[in-house]
């Protein structure tokens, strides 16, 4: 059953997909090829100069020869050499230009496609479609096709010499090595499958330890002396995928490497040689075009063959690559329409992460412009969810979200993030200097905005107090608590100055006593645009102009504080919790 | 470098990679023997001697066992690195797992991402490939020119002298190569960060508009990337025209030599022509040294890097470790601070200083201060996270350092600030507590700790997959699988770190009767950012720049404590603060 399976060919990568990847260097590529050609023929000058000189000692032509053959094999050899140095500049210079243009376009689709795509191991997929696939093209881009074209044309060239003077000996030569193309060919076959799940086993690995980086502190305590015992597993697993897919090509390709090796093919020349000089149907000087390039006709189809298994390869990132590309965007208008105003209308919005279970059903929800509006309701209600429909991080499955009454998925992303700004429980930042950082979404402005926007934030003493000021970079000189992450993130809303602001309970992470300063520059902010907080703690909500509850994924009160104190419901029930908590002073 | 490298694998792989160099320096060997047998067996073929059969039936014999000797090499060669890459992955991912955890900033993970892959490929298997190949560059030649100089000296001679030619040549390249090669390497570490980076802040990325600041981050380093590998590839460039110059000289030189040697006349023809064959197979290994030898370097520098990493100081593990001593009659272990200081690295001043605290077993402590205050860092000394610079933590009476680091972790039953659940189904992260506990703990744990809500929410149950992939979860929801984990394990000690925060107030509730449930049998060190928790501890620690500054009850501090009475009042207006929007 399983060497049926093997026998099965694998689907052909498809060329198309590679030629489109690698179009923006096609010119290059053409260039780099004909000089790598020419270079091929050069190469052979230098031995046709040893046979002069070796001509000339054997009394075959005159000594001045001798002359003529070392001005050739010096003269060739240079020339030779330059030629093969271009293409290598060309085709280096292409693939550089090919992985460019596919990094430029990855990212792009990166940062358009929905959020959800990110959620599980966004990191290790990123780097493996940025950066392993991306540098497996170069095997073709830079090599693949040069090693081909130099495995043909010399050869071809000397087969031919060889051919003129001997075609007995050079079949005995040559015969060999065709039979081990083929032998080699069959031992690379499925070779790209087999990398296919060598290259699973290697995204698994990474992502693992990438989760062992970054989530060091759980792991000890959670799994104790065995922190490391997946990264343990992925890496058994990819040892086992890389014997699975090499050792058995790896005895095949050998078997058939040691038949085209230097010394098999001098070895026969002389023997086969020494039998038919013995038997005088071969001059022995004719010996010597044979010695001399025997070597370079035997070993190249073993090298066609293992550049083709590379080749093969790439086509496979490519299609990774492709299928990346591919990926649904969240469709943009090429001309968005402009909102006015900064009113939020959100009109019969159904949405679920997954088909079958819905996360929000029949939200009718209205925002005005300087208006707060709260969003409450228990553990997986789904408040989240709404401000994340109303930042387009996923597109709803009913209704619609308009701002200013333009439906945000008829707006361009630059207009609707010029329009909405948030704030999240935990801002990390980007590791860059205070100043990039506040200034992400505006990088044009000036100084002195950035440290008014610092200041209404009640994060420029801070930033001031450390010795690189707001050059000190995230991460690196600073590693900021939440409610510095926090107070940095708000001044940089203050300078993008976003119409609607989505807070998603912005003081989660932070001290009680830096809470107050993150107040006082959230209501700096909130001031004159129309928000939307997400809200677990009751009481910092309790004057906003209205509280939605969420409750199932639906809207079940509505009404400021003291309204829906009056009702009986579910924000009753809370009020009361929290009520019951609070402690004795 | 192959001590340092040998340094890196276990006694097994050391030993199969020395097989490796033996078998490659056999193989040159035989290899140069069988070409150099060419000369007598050419020549004497060229004059249709009759001892030229002789002659083939030794080539004949040498190329079988050169061949027999390149077939068990590369086949070996194979095996010895699949294993040697796993042993380095292992080593690697072990040690990472021992080392203090603040170890790791983001800009480090893309250089230790690195080190697995392609470096630990690079540190294996290239060293193994570009070995053989080097050593053949090497001895094949110089079994060449013994055998040329038994010959004729004269040619041997202007072997000899290209030698010096070709270090000289490859000495002024490899400097310059080497600074491009080390600021490839910074170059793709740096696009390494930076691509995780942008990946997994894509939120903040995106509302920062798409020509923000971030993606132009990302291209920076993807853009120096490119430049330093442009820079390479003209360094290279400039290499390979030195060494292929000085190859094809000798080659030329050769070549004069023996053209000068038949003007002169009344040499041997034949021998002259068969010299002919063999410059060629002794210069064809040579050309192709430069790049190895690059190859190796680049290995040499990867060894390096992976020696440093597993060279760090990981959290000592004593040789024989004490028992966890057992919990006391009335259910917990005492937890003691004594003279505790600790500094985290890059920082002027000690983020605590001083610790004196004494926690009697079944006790209940609030650590509280204002942030900066050294409150995480207490946490994370009595979980030993890391080791304090001066003093000691001991849970019943012994020096943490001096237990098993797992039977400690078994002790602890901690609850961090980040609440991160593994892959895995909600099932698997609570059993990750005990793996032995039977199904009624399981279900009492959930009940306390509110998980039965979110399994009979999900239509998977107990089975919903959470972790990276779960989207469905809340970040309470989350602190519940969490809190149920730490249930299940029943350790004796109980160490929660800002246990309350960013939950609504259904949650908050159940957390206070979850501590109330768990404390009293067990010792409790409580990280109270917010107040609320204090209520359920028998003693309220306050800590101000990294010191104790005084203990007690909340009412006894209220009185005289002025820093408490501050952070208790800051708390209040926090909790009666309203978001107004300004007239």
């Amino acid at each position: 059953m399983r060497a049926r399976q093997h026998r099965t060919r694998p689907p052909r990568p498809d060329r198309r997909v590679f030629a489109e990847l690698t179009a923006p260097a096609r010119g290059l590529l053409r260039g780099a090829l004909a000089v790598q050609a020419l270079a091929s023929v050069t190469a052979l000058l230098p031995y046709v100069g040893l046979w002069l000189i070796g001509r000339a000692a054997f009394g075959a032509a005159p000594p001045t020869t001798a002359v003529a053959g070392v001005i050739l094999t010096a003269a060739a050899s240079v020339l030779s050499l330059l030629l093969r140095l271009g293409a290598y500049w060309l085709s280096h210079r292409a693939d550089l230009r090919v992985q460019r243009s596919v990094r430029n376009r990855v990212a792009t689709r990166l940062s358009r496609i929905p959020l959800g795509w990110f959620g599980a191991g966004a990191g290790g997929r990123a780097l493996e479609s940025l950066q392993s696939d991306v540098e497996e093209l170069h095997a073709a881009v830079a090599h693949g096709r040069m090693e081909v074209i130099s495995a043909i044309v010399a050869p071809a060239l000397a087969l031919a010499w060889l051919l003129a003077v001997d075609w007995r000996l050079a079949l005995i030569v040559v015969l060999p090595s065709i039979a081990v193309y083929f032998q080699q060919r069959w031992a690379l076959s499925g070779a790209g499958e087999r990398q296919r799940g060598v290259l699973v086993a290697l995204t698994s690995l990474l992502t693992a330890l990438g989760e062992l980086i970054r989530e060091l502190p759980t792991l000890r305590v959670a799994r104790r002396g065995d922190g490391a015992s997946t990264v343990f597993a992925a890496s058994d697993a990819f040892r086992a995928a890389q014997s699975a897919a090499y050792e058995r090509e790896n005895r095949r390709s050998v078997a058939g490497g040691v038949i085209v090796d230097a010394v098999t093919t001098t070895a026969l020349v002389i023997g086969f040689g020494a039998l038919l000089v013995s038997s005088g149907t071969l001059a022995a000087i004719d010996l010597l075009p044979f010695a001399l390039v025997a070597v370079t006709v035997a070993n190249p189809l073993q090298e066609i063959a293992t550049a083709q298994a590379g080749m093969r390869g790439a086509r496979l990132a490519a299609e990774r690559l492709r299928s990346l590309l591919e990926t649904p965007v969240l469709p943009e208008p090429e001309q968005g329409a402009a909102p006015r105003g900064g009113e939020v209308t959100l009109d019969g919005v159904a949405f679920g992460y997954r088909a079958d279970e819905p996360a929000l059903r029949g939200i009718d929800l209205e925002l005005r412009p300087g208006t707060i509006t709260a969003v409450v309701g228990p553990s997986g209600a789904g408040k989240s969810t709404l401000a994340a429909l109303i930042a387009r991080f996923y597109d709803v499955d009913e209704g619609a979200v308009r701002i200013g009454g333009v439906d945000v998925r008829d707006m361009t992303g630059a207009e609707l993030y010029r329009r909405v700004g948030f704030l999240l429980q935990r801002t990390r930042l980007v590791r860059t200097s205070i100043r990039d950082n506040i200034r992400l979404a505006r990088p044009e402005a000036a100084e002195h905005e950035v440290i008014a926007a610092a200041k209404a934030a009640r994060i420029h003493k801070r930033i001031s107090a450390l010795p690189k000021g707001y050059d000190s970079v995230a991460g690196v000189d600073l590693r900021p608590s939440g409610g510095e992450a926090q107070r940095i993130a708000i001044a940089r809303l203050l300078l993008a100055d976003p119409a609607v602001l989505l807070l998603d309970e912005p003081t989660a992470n932070v001290d009680p006593d830096t809470e107050a300063q993150v107040q006082s520059a959230l209501a700096e902010l909130a001031a004159g645009r129309t928000v939307l907080i997400v809200a677990h703690r009751l009481p910092t909500i309790t004057e906003a102009d209205r509280i939605a509850v969420l409750d199932g994924g639906r809207i079940t009160q509505l009404g400021t504080h003291e309204e829906l104190l009056a009702t009986a419901g579910v924000y009753r029930r809370m009020w009361q919790a929290y009520q019951t908590k609070e402690p004795v002073s | 470098m192959l001590r340092t490298l040998f340094g890196l694998f276990d006694e097994a792989t050391a030993r199969a990679y020395r097989r490796q160099i033996w078998f490659a320096c056999g193989y040159a060997l035989l290899e140069g023997v069988a070409f150099g047998l060419t000369l007598p067996a050419l020549a004497a073929v060229l004059e249709d001697d009759p001892a030229k059969w002789n002659w083939f039936l030794a080539l004949a014999l040498v190329v079988v066992a050169t061949l027999c000797v390149r077939a068990a090499q590369t086949d070996t060669a194979l095996r010895t690195t699949i294993t040697a890459i796993n042993v380095l992955h292992r080593r690697i991912a072990g040690h990472l797992a021992t080392l203090p955890v603040d170890r790791f900033s983001p800009a480090h993970s893309g250089e230790l991402i690195r080190t697995v892959w392609p470096g630990a490929a690079e540190v294996t298997k290239n060293v193994l490939t570009n070995l053989a190949p080097l050593l053949r560059g090497v001895l094949t030649p110089a079994v060449i020119l013994v055998i040329t100089a038994l010959v004729d000296w004269r040619p041997a001679l202007v072997m000899l002298a290209t030698a010096p030619l070709l270090w000289l040549v490859y000495r002024r390249t490899t400097v310059a190569l080497d600074r491009a090669e080390q600021r490839t390497h910074r170059a793709q570490s740096e696009a390494t960060a930076r691509i995780v980076e942008f990946a997994e802040e894509q939120p903040t990325l995106r509302a920062s508009g798409r020509l923000g600041l971030g993606d132009r981050l990302l291209h920076e380093a993807l853009d120096e990337r490119e430049q330093a590998m442009r820079a390479g590839i003209g360094r290279e460039l400039l290499a390979r025209a030195g060494f292929g110059t000085a190859i094809h000289l000798a080659v030329a030189a050769l070549a004069t030599v023996v053209a000068w040697l038949v003007s002169r006349g009344g040499q041997d023809a034949a021998l002259l022509v068969a010299l002919l064959v063999l410059v060629l197979r002794f210069t064809e290994p040579i050309g192709t040294v430069a790049e190895l030898a690059r190859g190796m370097r680049q290995s040499a520098a990867a060894v390096r890097r992976t020696a440093e990493i597993l060279a760090t100081q990981p959290l000592s593990v004593p040789d024989e470790p004490l028992p966890v001593p057992a919990p006391e009659a009335g259910g917990g272990l005492s937890l003691r601070f004594a003279g505790v200081r600790f500094r985290y690295p890059d920082t002027e001043s000690p983020a605590v200083d001083g610790i004196e605290l004494d926690l009697p077993a079944g006790s209940a402590t609030a650590i509280v201060g204002s942030s900066g205050a050294g409150k995480t860092t207490l946490l994370r000394l009595a979980a030993r996270f890391t080791d304090p610079d001066e003093g000691r933590v001991s849970l019943g009476g012994a020096d943490l350092r001096e237990l098993a680091p797992d039977e400690l972790y078994g002790s602890l039953g901690v609850v961090l600030q980040d609440v991160v659940l593994l892959d895995g189904t909600i099932r698997d992260n609570i059993l990750l507590g005990r793996p032995s506990a039977s199904e009624a703990e399981l279900a009492e744990a959930a009940r306390l700790s509110g998980v039965d809500e979110i399994v009979a929410r999900l239509p998977l149950g107990w089975d919903s997959p959470v972790g990276s992939a779960s989207i469905g979860l809340s970040g309470g929801e989350r602190q519940r699988v969490c809190l149920a984990r730490v249930a299940v394990q029943d350790a004796p000690v109980l160490l929660l770190d800002e246990a309350t925060a960013a939950l609504d107030p259904m949650n908050e509730l159940l957390v206070h009767r979850w501590i109330t449930a768990m404390s009293g049998r067990r010792t409790v060190l409580l990280v109270a950012h917010r107040l609320n928790t204090i209520r359920t501890a028998d003693r309220i620690v306050v800590l101000d720049q990294g010191r104790i500054l005084d203990q007690g009850g909340h009412a006894e501090l209220l009185e005289r404590c002025a820093r408490y009475r501050k952070l208790w009042r800051s708390h209040e207006q926090a909790g009666g603060w309203r978001l107004r929007a300004p007239v």
